[in-house]
């Protein structure tokens, strides 16, 4: 037992270095395996760092002026709009099906439906589009925009049902009966009351889905071939084929850039992001 | 560590069991406590009363170890406890929201003190036994039920089991009927009481309703804004409250301000006369409890009689209750049903109230502003 | 119900046979006996036996369950350190700590996974096991934090004050209440942790090296242009078997809480 009070003793008195024990590691590791990689990233966009790694020294922005060619910021435009195209897509099929589980679904299968959209949540987007390939393979849709833009929601779908189930869960019941008491219309007191509460969740499923689909790599890649150039593609081929770092580094600091400003508007606008 | 451990022993028979010594606790610029003085007698049952906020939660977590204080002491058992951990004070503690270990059974979770004190298990299960019949709940059909099997009440009951278990010296309890309906908050008053003189221990128990702590409670100290107000029997308290505040939060009281001159207040609908030792000359409030006040010809005779139309009657059952407008004062008075004019009182009436110097339930000083 | 939450229900029995009927494919069509997409005709375990023969299958099987095996281990080590400092620890500039840890899951994969890249050529690492390990981590950290935490946040502190009061001492406390409780919270970061890298392809794809192989990895290499085939629904049947699982579990576990 004395080993014990000695440790909680040592625990009273040096608080800070405690709280260096137990966070420092995670933060550490965090710092070398995280946030220093994007240093060097920052550094090769600025062509700090030239071949084999060496440090040059040499400021040079001719990778940003490379990345926002015109070339680049057509494929730039496309992510977007695809990623807009998915994120309009997947509130569609995504809120009637949010709103069901949330309001009208029997109590017993709540559970079961809500789980049944978090089990493809957590599944790699390669192997969930690998099964759409085996479909458009068979109706001979490989390779076209559709069969991306069908590939994108399929993907992003539960990111977008799970905030809106979450938001939709939230809302008090009794507010649409007493809009009903008011005399409104079911469409009405969607309209005036369902909808705009529900405004945080279709947010916060926005974020999740609009941010990552701009970069999105494997379902154009895979579904669209060499028909769809995106953001993702794009930095692949630099990376893994053409092995032009500098350029992609530039390339993904300004990807970057605009998912952090996107974010911050978000922060600044309705506040915490759930995931 | 050492020389707590040696803290020195008043007596073991010592009179106050819990003694709080100007006690000061603060949370950035909030005051929770500001200089409190409190002593808690052997077998009391001792509420701390005060409004939500008033620091009620912050002394309890004080004599219980949870809190330290920032200045003052704090002696159990005429033992200086002041420095040591929660776990080192032969404490017991029923928590707001009970904290019942959701993981364990009941059993488990009264048992869980006395293993730790390593009692041998056949004496853990008589005294676990003995303290679930102490709050009346049949072992053998609760023991073995998870906290989540229970109904608000029940509850309660293991929760005040658990604490007493291990035979604490004292006893605190933060709000603990707070969360139950009416009727079984009722019920558990009685039982609580019960328990207490059935085990002879200390109380100590925080509440914000009045009505609990009067009905319960040996003595009450009435909490406002980290500072103690008063304490006194529940008949003090409410009979001779000694502030403005005290008078105003247990009870209701009719409050007129006026200047006190040679035993009289100078109001503005007239004068009333008090007794009362502040100067003559001084700016005073006086409370008046709406039950001391006679209306029709009870008031006839009073020392202080006053006409007044009746604004409004709202009956209660045992009493209605008359407001009459003096002036531009309204003044509420309890009448009884049974009282022989009470079916004749109408609204828009003139109607006579009067009550008798000593009558109001105190005069107090008026701080000038 | 009113046709119109009948029309809703439908819908909804659509959008899940939108999300379910694909995989279903997969896993029919990978007991199917010829090679022919489309046409069912019969049922053979054959494509799982050639998967059973597949020396390369084998060894990425085992580099995928070696490194999500170590990730999970190590990220739940750290994620719950820090969770469990940052509820408890009483020190300033936690807000800013607390975003810090956020930022591995904000930033999309294939920015943090070049990323990685570029640090491993500058540092003059050999891209391989121990690459796509350290990568995986980084990320998982955060995950496992953000779920340690979440089930730290709702557990309430008058639990542990009560042990202290019944007698037990913070050590005792956090062994007999803390742990045991935020058990469930801590078991479903490891499952988090353990998909979320078993079949993690983007981080892999851009931190191996010559000679180390996972199992999604073949997916990508072998699915590239199009080349769908029963073999490859059987290792995709197989991977999502694994990853479904596992997800479900989790699913069940953070749906208990409520
Ligand atoms: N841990 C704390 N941190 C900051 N302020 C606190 C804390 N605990 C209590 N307070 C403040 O101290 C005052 C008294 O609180 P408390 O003792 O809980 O009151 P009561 O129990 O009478 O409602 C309140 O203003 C409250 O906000
Ligand atoms: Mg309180």
């Amino acid at each position: 037992m004395s080993w014990m009070e000695s440790l909680i003793d040592f625990v009273r008195k040096y608080r800070l270095l405690v709280a260096l024990l137990v966070l420092g590691p995670p933060l550490i590791y965090l710092a070398i395996y995280f946030f220093a990689p994007f240093l060097i990233t920052i550094l090769y966009s600025f062509g700090f760092i030239g071949r084999r790694g060496v440090i040059t020294w040499e400021f040079t922005i001719k990778y940003y002026q490379q990345a926002l060619r015109w070339v680049y910021l057509k494929v730039f435009y496309n992510s977007v709009v695809l990623a807009a195209i998915t994120t309009v897509g997947s509130i569609l099929m995504a809120y009637p099906v949010a709103y069901f589980i949330a309001v009208k679904a029997p109590k017993k299968w709540k559970n079961l439906l809500v789980v049944s959209v978090m089990v493809p949540y957590w599944v790699d987007f390669l192997l969930r589009t690998y099964a759409l390939m085996n479909i458009f393979t068979m109706l001979k849709m490989m390779f076209t925009y559709e069969a991306v833009i069908i590939g994108m929601i399929y993907d992003y779908l539960p990111f977008m049902v799970l905030p809106l189930y979450a938001n939709l869960e939230k809302l008090d019941k009794s507010l649409l009966e007493a809009s009903y008491t008011l005399g409104a219309t079911p469409l009405k007191t969607f309209l005036k009351v369902t909808l705009p509460l529900s405004k945080p969740g279709i947010a916060s499923g926005t974020i999740l889905v609009f941010v990552p689909a701009i970069g999105e790599f494997i379902v154009p890649s895979m579904l669209g071939g060499v028909s769809v150039t995106t953001i993702g593609t794009l930095t692949w081929d630099l990376f893994l084929k053409f092995h032009n770092w500098w350029r992609g580094a530039a390339l993904s600091i300004l990807y970057i850039a605009v998912v952090l400003v996107t974010l911050i508007i978000y922060m600044r606008k309705v506040g915490e992001l759930e995931i | 560590m050492e020389m707590m451990e040696k803290a020195e022993y008043i007596t073991s028979e010592v009179e106050d069991m819990v003694v709080l010594r100007n006690i000061v606790k603060r949370f950035g610029k909030v005051v929770a406590s500001d200089h409190v003085n409190i002593e808690i007698k052997r077998n009391e049952f001792f509420s701390l009363l005060g409004p939500s906020g008033s620091g009620k939660t912050t002394l309890l977590r004080i004599i219980a170890g949870l809190e330290k204080p920032d200045e003052g002491v704090v002696i159990l058992e005429g033992k200086d406890v002041t420095n040591l951990p929660p776990y080192k004070r032969n404490i017991g503690m029923v928590f707001q929201h009970l904290a019942l270990f959701p993981h364990m059974t009941v059993f488990e979770n009264i048992a869980y003190g006395l293993r730790l004190r390593k009692f041998p298990e056949d004496e853990i299960k008589k005294r676990v036994y003995d303290a679930l019949e102490l709050v009346k709940m049949p072992p053998e059909v609760f023991a073995g039920r998870k906290p989540s099997q229970l109904s608000g009440g029940q509850q309660q009951r293991v929760a005040i089991a658990r604490a007493l278990v291990t035979q604490p010296a004292v006893l605190l309890l933060d709000e603990p009927l707070g969360a139950l309906d009416l009727k079984i908050r009722q019920h558990m008053m009685l039982e609580l009481k019960r328990i207490q003189r059935t085990v002879g221990t200390t109380f100590v128990y925080v509440t914000h309703d009045q009505g609990e702590a009067l009905v319960m409670s040996d003595r009450i100290a009435v909490i406002h804004e980290g500072r103690v107000e008063q304490v006194g029997t529940p008949y003090e308290v409410y009979e001779k409250p000694r502030t403005k505040f005290v008078a105003n939060f247990i009870g209701e009281s009719n409050f007129f301000e006026g200047i006190l001159r040679n035993g009289a207040v100078e109001t503005s609908f007239g004068l009333i006369k008090v007794i009362s030792d502040i100067q003559s000359g001084k700016k005073v409030v006086i409370s008046l409890r709406p039950e001391r006040i006679k209306v029709g010809k009870a008031a006839g005779d009073a020392e202080n009689r006053f006409e007044g139309k009746i604004k409004e009657i709202v009956y209660k059952g045992d009493v209605l209750i008359v407001m009459v407008a003096l002036d531009d004062v309204e003044v509420k008075v309890n009448v009884p049903t049974t009282h022989p004019e009470a079916r004749k009182l109408e609204e828009g009436e003139i109607i006579a109230v009067g009550w008798n110097a000593g009558d109001e339930a105190g005069v107090f000083e008026l701080e000038a502003e | 119900m009113s046709i119109r939450d009948k029309v809703m229900g439908l819908y909804s029995a659509f959008v899940y046979a939108f999300l379910y009927v694909p995989i279903l494919i997969v896993i029919v069509f990978s007991f199917n006996e010829s090679r022919t997409l489309g046409h069912f005709t019969g049922f053979s375990l054959k494509w799982y036996q050639v998967l059973l023969e597949d020396k390369v299958v084998w060894v990425a099987f085992y580099n995928s369950l070696n490194v999500a095996v170590i990730t999970t281990l190590v990220s739940l080590l750290l994620g719950t350190l820090s969770a469990y400092g940052m509820i408890r620890l009483d020190i300033g500039g936690k807000g800013a700590i607390d975003s810090l840890l956020y930022v591995p899951i904000i930033i999309p994969e294939i920015a943090e996974a070049l990323s990685l890249l570029l640090f491993y050529k500058f540092s003059g690492y050999d891209l391989g096991w121990l690459t796509v390990l350290l990568g995986h981590i980084a990320f998982d950290i955060s995950f496992v934090y953000v779920v340690v935490r979440a089930r730290l946040a709702g557990f309430d502190r008058s639990l542990e004050e009560a042990s202290l009061t019944l007698g037990a001492n913070e050590v005792q406390t956090f062994l007999k209440i803390t742990l045991p409780l935020s058990m469930p919270g801590i078991i479903a970061a490891a499952l988090i942790a353990f998909t979320l890298s078993f079949d993690d392809f983007i981080k892999t794809a851009f931190t191996t090296g010559p000679g180390f192989q996972t199992l999604p990895l073949i997916i990508w290499s072998q699915s590239a242009r199009g080349g769908v085939g029963p073999e490859l629904n059987a290792l995709t049947t197989v991977i999502m078997a694994i990853s479904m699982t596992i997800a479900y579990i989790y699913a069940r576990l953070t749906m208990e809480k409520q």
